[in-house]
């Protein structure tokens, strides 16, 4: 019985009966008032018009007429109850009844299609519309393949794959289908192809609805794509132009500074070459600033190799399990003079520090903390070291007795490039590049390292990192 | 001229085979210069230098092959020479016999006195004497018997590992030991033995034995590549 039901045909010939029932049963109790013929046609006509919307088809509104005109006929026309018309007027009346509702049950038809037309166009335009919005709100390549096949697998039931050009598949599908049977679909970007989108359709076609919005998605995920490629490509053109002037001011800075010193050497070497080797003391005393000049070199080369490192984005520490004593005492070792031209204090807490670093990295900034402070002080100033253990974590500290830092310096101290020495003396040369490791190097351990003048005058330079008592 | 020692520099560089020569003949050695792999090993067979001064880049191939192939025949030292900043590379030719590293830019001294370390350590040990019975040096003295140590006469107890650390050392002396090298020989493998474990025997040990940790007299820490005793 359900299943009866179901069948559209049988609901509409059951609409019919009873409407057909309804208008004649409406239209004899009607003639028992004495209301003429010509009103009972309009009950009928009615009914005709009832059944053509209630129903699907203007067949139906044909069916219905004639059978509305041998009712009327049989009913309502001499001789009453048969189905012969002796009456003319009786029979141009059935004539245009007849005339006009089939057409008027055409009309509605026609009427009605349009409508249905209307509505599934409005439907698709806005599921179009909903699906180009919500490629608008997605970034990442994944995401808008992702959300193309869901829209795709979503409205026409089809599973699909997506493959790129730079040879990124994604496949909704799970890679079920291996055959042939999908259908492939150009998925353009703004100017090129830039992938495929296959439906998995088996090979049955689409309806002109299906196509329209399979293409569309490949449409919005080419289009999202190329957003996505052309943001990604602004960004990098941003960073490779930061890069560029980084580049360029290094080399300029590189070049000034590397100029001084070996002009330096070549004027010693110059003066040896010349000498007759009798003078030994000078001679001595020109290879002495050679070496010195060569050394400030060697230490400013290893620098900037460190900061390219750093700028190339493949800054990578390696760590592994060290004991900070042995860093600062490595660390100690290597600033020449620390321990002949400063009074230098080093104090080192009694328990054993653990810390998980990168050693070499590690040494090289308390290094640079020492070297800056050996810079910024005089002939037998104070400079100490101390490190010490708080809440798992290592504090280093530098201190020296020097001539501070100066507040325009104070903000960007760990910038690249900062020196304090443009315009200053000769003695204390630099690129600016030290404090800039140091703080990249201490980054990458986790910590943080600041710089603040003490308040009995000189500089104190903090770093931390996290570490473990033993 | 018998008692004249032969070095064999492998190096491509020729500023600092000029240099390097001009110190070895300063101090009464013998040398030849190789410039590239096959040249170091021929010379090596043809000569049988008694130590080789090596750089580890080398224009056919790296230094490291012709640790390898001397290696096969022969226990001389070799002292490496790089300019490579990468610790990876110095470790692996210690790993593979070297005996001990010096990073360019080097003072020549510097180069010197590891040469005359490496070179006492080879007449050394002609096999037999690796384990002394008493090891005496400056105010530190090990007495390998009765498995005591002594600092300025004094006894100082060590635990187990730090004598056995210790021990090794000691009969490596001069020699950059790695931190691999000498986890396996403490613990018998690398596998399970965190490297910070070894990190903090050797700076308990240092305190043991250093009178002044921040210089060292005995146990140097070679950053990222190991450690050495300095004898």
């Amino acid at each position: 019985m359900k299943k009866l039901i179901r069948h559209p045909q049988v609901v509409y010939i059951a609409r019919l009966l009873v409407i057909m029932t309804a208008t004649t049963v409406f239209s004899i109790w009607l003639s028992n008032f004495g209301i003429g013929k010509e009103n009972t046609l309009m009950v009928f006509m009615v009914g005709v018009l009832l059944t053509t919307t209630c129903t699907g088809g203007y067949q139906y509104g044909i069916v219905v007429s004639v059978i509305s005109v041998m009712i009327f006929n049989y009913f309502f026309t001499v001789p009453l109850h048969t189905f012969a018309i002796t009456n003319t007027n009786d029979i141009v009346l059935i004539f245009f009844f007849l005339t006009a509702s089939v057409i008027s049950s055409s009309l509605t038809v026609r009427f009605r299609k349009q409508l249905e037309i209307a509505q599934k166009n409005e439907q698709t335009a806005r599921l179009l519309y909903e699906m180009s919005e919500s490629f608008i709100n997605v970034t990442g390549k994944d995401n808008i393949i992702q959300l193309g096949i869901r829209y795709i697998y979503e409205h026409t039931k089809y599973e699909s794959a997506v493959e790129l050009q730079d040879e990124t598949v994604v496949d909704g599908s799970n890679g079920k289908y291996t055959s042939k049977d999908y259908m492939m679909v150009p998925i353009i970007g703004l100017t090129k192809q830039i992938g495929v989108l296959k439906i998995y359709n088996h090979n049955q076609g689409l309806t002109t609805e299906q196509e329209l919005l399979i293409k569309t998605a490949a449409n919005q995920i080419g289009i999202a794509l190329d957003r996505e490629l052309i943001y990604s490509e602004q960004e990098k053109i941003k960073l490779d132009m930061e890069r560029e002037h980084m580049k360029g001011s290094m080399l300029r800075s590189i070049s000034h500074d590397f100029r001084t010193p070996l002009t330096g050497i070549i004027g010693d070497c110059g003066l040896i070459l010349e000498s007759d080797g009798q003078d030994m003391d000078s001679i001595r005393q020109l290879a002495g600033d050679i070496d010195e000049q060569a050394a400030w070199l060697m230490k400013m080369m290893e620098n900037i190799l460190n900061m390219t490192k750093i700028e190339s984005g493949k800054f990578e520490i390696t760590k592994e399990q060290e004991v900070i004593e042995d860093i600062v005492y490595e660390a100690v070792r290597h600033v020449a003079g620390l321990q002949e031209h400063r009074k230098f204090t080093l104090t080192m807490p009694e328990e054993i520090l653990l810390a998980e670093a990168d050693g070499k990295m590690l040494v090289q900034v308390i290094i640079n903390l020492l070297d800056n402070a050996m810079k910024h002080t005089q002939e037998g100033g104070r400079i100490s070291l101390s490190v010490s253990w708080r809440n798992g974590r290592a504090y280093v500290q530098v201190e020296d007795d020097g001539d501070g830092i100066s507040d325009d310096m104070m903000g960007h101290l760990f910038d690249e490039f900062t020196t304090s020495s443009e315009g200053g003396s000769d003695q204390v040369r630099g690129i600016g590049l030290g404090l800039a490791i140091s703080r990249a190097v201490v980054t990458a351990h986790g910590g943080e390292i600041w710089a603040e003048n003490r308040l009995e005058g000189g500089a104190r330079f903090i770093f931390w990192i996290k570490a473990e008592k033993v | 001229m018998e008692d004249k020692r032969t070095i064999l520099i492998v190096e491509d560089d020729k500023y600092i085979i000029n240099f390097i020569s001009m110190s070895l003949k300063k101090e009464n050695y013998r040398y030849y210069a190789a410039k590239s792999v096959e040249e170091a090993v021929s010379l090596f067979y043809a000569n049988q230098p008694d130590l080789i001064i090596l750089d580890l880049g080398l224009p056919d191939g790296d230094g490291i092959e012709v640790i390898e192939r001397v290696r096969e025949k022969s226990q001389i030292p070799i002292i490496v020479v790089s300019a490579r900043q990468e610790e990876q590379e110095k470790i692996r030719a210690l790993d593979m016999g070297a005996d001990d590293y010096v990073t360019k830019p080097f003072y020549m001294g510097e180069l010197m006195a590891r040469i005359r370390v490496a070179m006492r350590k080879h007449i050394q040990v002609p096999g037999s004497q690796m384990k002394e019975d008493v090891f005496t040096c400056d105010y530190l003295s090990v007495d390998n018997e009765k498995r005591k140590v002594f600092i300025d006469e004094e006894e100082i107890h060590l635990t187990p590992i730090e004598f056995r650390i210790l021990n090794l050392l000691i009969a490596n002396r001069g020699k950059v030991l790695t931190h691999h090298y000498i986890m396996d020989e403490i613990w018998g493998s690398t596998e399970g033995v965190e490297s910070g474990n070894l990190r903090v025997f050797m700076a308990g040990l240092r305190r043991k034995i250093e009178k002044e940790p921040a210089h060292p007299r005995f146990i140097l820490t070679e950053v990222g590549v190991g450690y050495r005793f300095s004898s």
